[in-house]
């Protein structure tokens, strides 16, 4: 490889004049001293070809600066400077205006609206703070600014439709909610529209705009609620008129009512919930369902509950007091839900109950007692539904460390009289093997169901048993009929 | 007068330290910060347009300009026309895209310079270094303050407000750094510190899609790294020890720190979800509304809320290619296939694949998940890694620069080769 620097400093180190006359070049030569060293050695001889020095290469002069033309010049210098000027002053107005509005006084405001006119923002908080200090004509003109700016924002609308409305102006009230709900098909400008028309007075459009509301967002839906309740308080009025029939509406609002604690609506509104009922509903399906056992409506809390076991939202048959289908869950093949018809069994102190698996396809549940619980405690129960008639109740049980009498016994109550149909003395002892038991009772005329208890009480005062009771089989049957019938 | 090459260096300086400065506060999230940085930039931008004018120099030009014409220009004419759903807020968006287009043009003019381009790596390394020791700190002794400002209960990491917004910013300094270790020998250990610095703090941050696209460019780097020792035979064996070493220690670090944020149930809480799908359907039905003009330049939010009443806008973070295209309409499109086409093909070396498109295409990917157009630190991070892909391989003429009708390629050499002093960017009359 040519070495250009090195070649340059033994060149200059040679310093030997340019002295070849009539050689072309002759003062550029003198003037590069490559050039003349190239030249003498030419003319004491080259050996060939492979000895020629390959002249190196000058230093590269920089590329002149294009010189553009004054036409090209001035338009793009205007550019750049148009295009600096707008960055620093929108910078600059946008921070202040930023700031300004930032600050909840009525100057700084103003301020804000000055520098930056073209903040949609700006315009709408001044027209409120307007509106606050009883400006009405100043706060609509700024109102009008912000919603000229900003079409599509709906709360400007809102607020300008308000200010008309507190200064009696209501046909341009309601032109401007109006328009605003035509740029906007959210929950807010429809939610103004129906309180609007409450205030007028004006029933159908307040139910057609409520529901178009609760259509626009259902997670709005309690609110919408609470405004209907609180202005008519007729269930059957705001099912029918206020509440979009749609599988999400129909859940919020029964959610709603049960979180309200209207079980008269809950009743109107269960065959709309009931017909989107999905697994998750079914804790409130079945919350819903024990409302109605403990206000009595024992038929339609049992329909609901055959429903959901109909469905397969619940894992258990569906009942029939007339099919003589009386007991849930007997054979304990899943936990005690504590729900609806199901087993309820109760946490207390000192008591600690399990579900045991047992043989072939049937549990049981175990009761463990500390020796520190108290007596007069109910252990499991279930509502049953019940037409007027003779029953046995029949079940197997076993003890484990209990002494013989065991202080666990049934008793079956009618649970909306208090009245008790029939008391069992307590279990014995069945220690390491499983005995049976059966209780009679008559549910007389007039009982629509009643609670099968098994019960804890201490046998003696101050005495507090220790050990474990287990249950299974337990099977209903009216036997006054012409023959038992078993579960 | 001063010189043209003392100039660049100036400005140079200037871009660096404002890039800097922007990710060091806060990510330049809040008003005054920008405004700060608008102006400055926009000051440079006269400086030097003024200087092109009394004292003409060579102006570095590429095509990856006319992206960022093509976003300013239609961003004017939806400002001019009225078209912009928000004038106020496309306002504000041209006016930040003016600045990022004059922070790009700055930097592909002052990087046309090797001698000052070389700086740019080492800047990256240092910042990335800082910031992830800041992180990492931070992380350990005050989660709830991002530097001395207290946000409880936020997704902070390091200077920034936002965990992605960390992750993005490593997985657009992370490859640089790696490649100025594997590369520079004399900043091996620079570049080896930030790299595992960004990788840990990356990994601790809990940013999954960080993490994933960390690991995907260090892959990348270890594969074309592999492939140049098997190529290149004969190397030394110590510049062989020191590049598997290196990335090892890097992928260490990045596996150790992984593990640590996986038993950490704290930072992973603090990972939010982002449904991105429906945000891309939302653009993207945005974008057939007005695909001609767009909804206007950063009006995608309340163009949004207008169409989508119900929807949730305070988790619109994602499918920034798309909001764009929203904004902008076709020419939100054209502009970022124009961008990354060119990158391709001005991606010639090695180095510009590896510390150029690489962490671009990693920000890219992320910023379908999170956006990060909105944080100007960001930007200008990017901007400096685009403006070092454009000037890969100084002075290769693109647009007429630098072209002398003579020996083009040995005046690009030679330039490079030379002293500050000698560069041919003397003006006559100094």
């Amino acid at each position: 490889m040519f070495d250009r620097p090195r070649r340059r400093r033994r060149l200059r180190s040679s310093g030997r004049p340019s002295t070849t006359p009539g050689v072309a070049g002759q003062e550029q030569a003198s003037q590069e001293p490559w050039v003349a060293l190239a030249l003498e050695e030419l003319t004491q001889g080259a050996k060939g070809p492979q000895d020629a020095v390959e002249p190196p290469r000058s230093k590269p002069n920089p590329p002149p600066p294009t010189a553009y033309p004054l036409w090209a010049v001035l338009p793009t210098a205007l550019l750049v400077g148009v295009a600096v000027v707008f960055v620093c002053q929108s910078a600059i107005r946008t921070t202040l205006s930023q700031s300004w509005i930032g600050n909840p006084s009525l100057s700084s405001l103003e301020r804000a609206t000055a520098i930056s006119s073209n903040n949609s923002l700006g315009w709408y908080r001044l027209g409120l703070k307007q509106a606050n200090e009883g400006a009405a004509g100043a706060a609509q003109r700024s109102f009008r600014m912000a919603a000229d700016l900003a079409p599509s924002d709906s709360a400007t609308r809102i607020a300008l439709g308000l200010e008309f409305e507190r200064a009696g102006q209501f046909h341009e009230a309601e032109r401007t909610l109006l328009d605003g709900s035509v740029v906007d098909a959210g929950f807010g400008v429809r939610w103004s529209l129906a309180n609007y028309y409450l205030r007028r007075g004006d029933w159908d459009e307040y139910w057609l705009w409520l529901r178009d509301a609760i259509q626009a967002d259902p997670t709005q839906l309690p609110l919408a609620a609470s405004l209907s309740w609180r202005a008519n308080a007729d269930p059957a009025t705001i099912l029918d008129r206020g509440i979009p029939d749609q599988p999400d509406t129909n859940r919020g609002y029964f959610a709603y009512l049960y979180d309200l604690g209207q079980l008269d609506a809950m009743r109107q509104a269960w065959p709309r919930y009931s017909a989107v009922l999905t697994r998750t509903e079914t804790p409130l399906a079945a919350q819903f369902i024990n409302r109605l056992i403990d206000a009595g409506f024992v038929e339609e809390a049992v329909d609901a509950w055959n429903l959901l076991c109909d469905n397969i939202l619940l894992p258990h048959a569906p009942l029939g007091p007339e099919e003589q289908r009386f007991l849930t869950n007997p054979y304990f093949l899943t936990a005690p839900s504590g729900l609806g018809f199901d087993w309820r069994a109760q946490e207390y102190r000192g008591v600690a109950w399990s579900r045991l698996p047992i043989a072939r396809g049937r549990s049981g549940v175990e009761f463990r007692l500390a020796g520190t619980q108290e007596s007069g405690l109910t252990l499991l129960s279930q509502v049953i539904p019940t037409v007027p008639g003779e029953y046995t109740l029949k079940f197997e049980f076993a003890t484990q460390g209990m002494p013989t009498r065991t202080g666990v016994g049934w008793v079956v109550k009618d649970p909306y009289t208090g009245e008790t149909l029939r008391a069992f003395e307590g279990l014995h002892n069945a220690e390491g093997f499983w005995d049976s038991g059966d209780l009679t009772y008559t549910a007389p005329v007039g009982t629509r169901a009643v609670v099968l208890e098994l019960y804890y009480e201490a046998a003696e005062v101050g005495v507090l048993r220790r050990g474990g009771v287990l249950l299974r089989n337990v099977e209903l049957s009216k036997t006054d009929s012409d023959g038992a019938v078993a579960l | 007068m001063m010189l043209h090459y003392r100039f660049r260096q100036l400005s140079s300086h200037a871009l660096l330290v404002l890039s800097a400065a922007a990710v060091l506060l806060f990510g330049a999230a809040d008003a005054v910060t920008v405004a700060v940085l608008q102006l400055a930039i926009a000051l440079l931008a006269a400086a030097w347009a003024i200087r092109k004018l009394r004292n003409p120099y060579s102006f570095a030009s590429t095509a990856l300009y006319f992206p960022f014409a093509a976003i300013t220009v239609v961003g004017g004419i939806q400002l001019l026309l009225g078209t912009s759903v928000t004038p106020y807020s496309t306002q504000h968006g041209l006016s930040l895209w003016l600045v990022y287009a004059a922070f790009f043009v700055i930097a592909v003019n002052v990087q046309a310079d090797s001698t000052i381009r070389s700086h740019w790596p080492l800047g990256a390394c240092w910042l990335g270094l800082a910031v992830s020791a800041i992180a990492i700190v931070q992380m350990l002794f005050s989660r709830d303050y991002v530097l001395w400002r207290s946000v409880p209960g936020s997704h902070s990491f390091g200077p920034f407000a936002e965990v992605e917004h960390f992750a993005i910013l490593a997985e657009l300094l992370f490859p640089i750094a790696l490649v100025t270790a594997l590369e520079t020998r004399h900043r091996f250990l620079l570049g080896l510190a930030a790299a595992t610095a960004l990788a840990a703090a990356t990994a601790a941050s809990g940013s999954r899609m960080g993490l994933i696209l960390l690991v995907a460019e260090f892959t990348v780097i270890l594969i074309a790294e592999i492939a140049t020792l098997t190529m290149k035979r004969g190397r030394d064996a110590r510049r062989i020890v020191s590049s598997i070493g290196g990335l090892a220690l890097v992928a260490a670090v990045m596996i150790v720190a992984t593990v640590m944020e996986q038993m950490d149930p704290s930072r992973r809480a603090a990972v939010s979800t982002i449904d991105s799908g429906s945000l891309t359907a939302a653009a993207w039905y945005l974008f057939e509304q007005q695909p001609v003009i767009g909804h206007g330049l950063g009006s995608f939010l309340v163009a949004h809320d207008a169409a989508f009443p119900t929807a949730n806008t305070a988790g619109l973070v994602g499918a920034e290619p798309f909001r764009l295209a929203a904004e902008l309409g076709v020419a939100g499109v054209a502009a970022q296939v124009l961008l990354f086409g060119l990158l391709l093909i001005m991606a010639r070396t090695r180095r510009a694949w590896l510390a150029g498109v690489v962490p671009l295409a990693a920000a890219w990917t992320h910023s379908w998940t999170y956006g990060w157009l909105g944080s100007p630190a960001l930007v200008l991070i990017a901007l400096g890694v685009l403006a070092l892909v454009a000037t890969d391989g100084v002075m290769r003429p693109l647009m007429g620069i630098f072209r002398p009708k003579d020996n083009s390629a040995s005046t690009t050499q030679t330039h490079q080769n030379h002293s500050p002093q000698r560069a041919y960017q003397v003006s006559s009359s100094e």
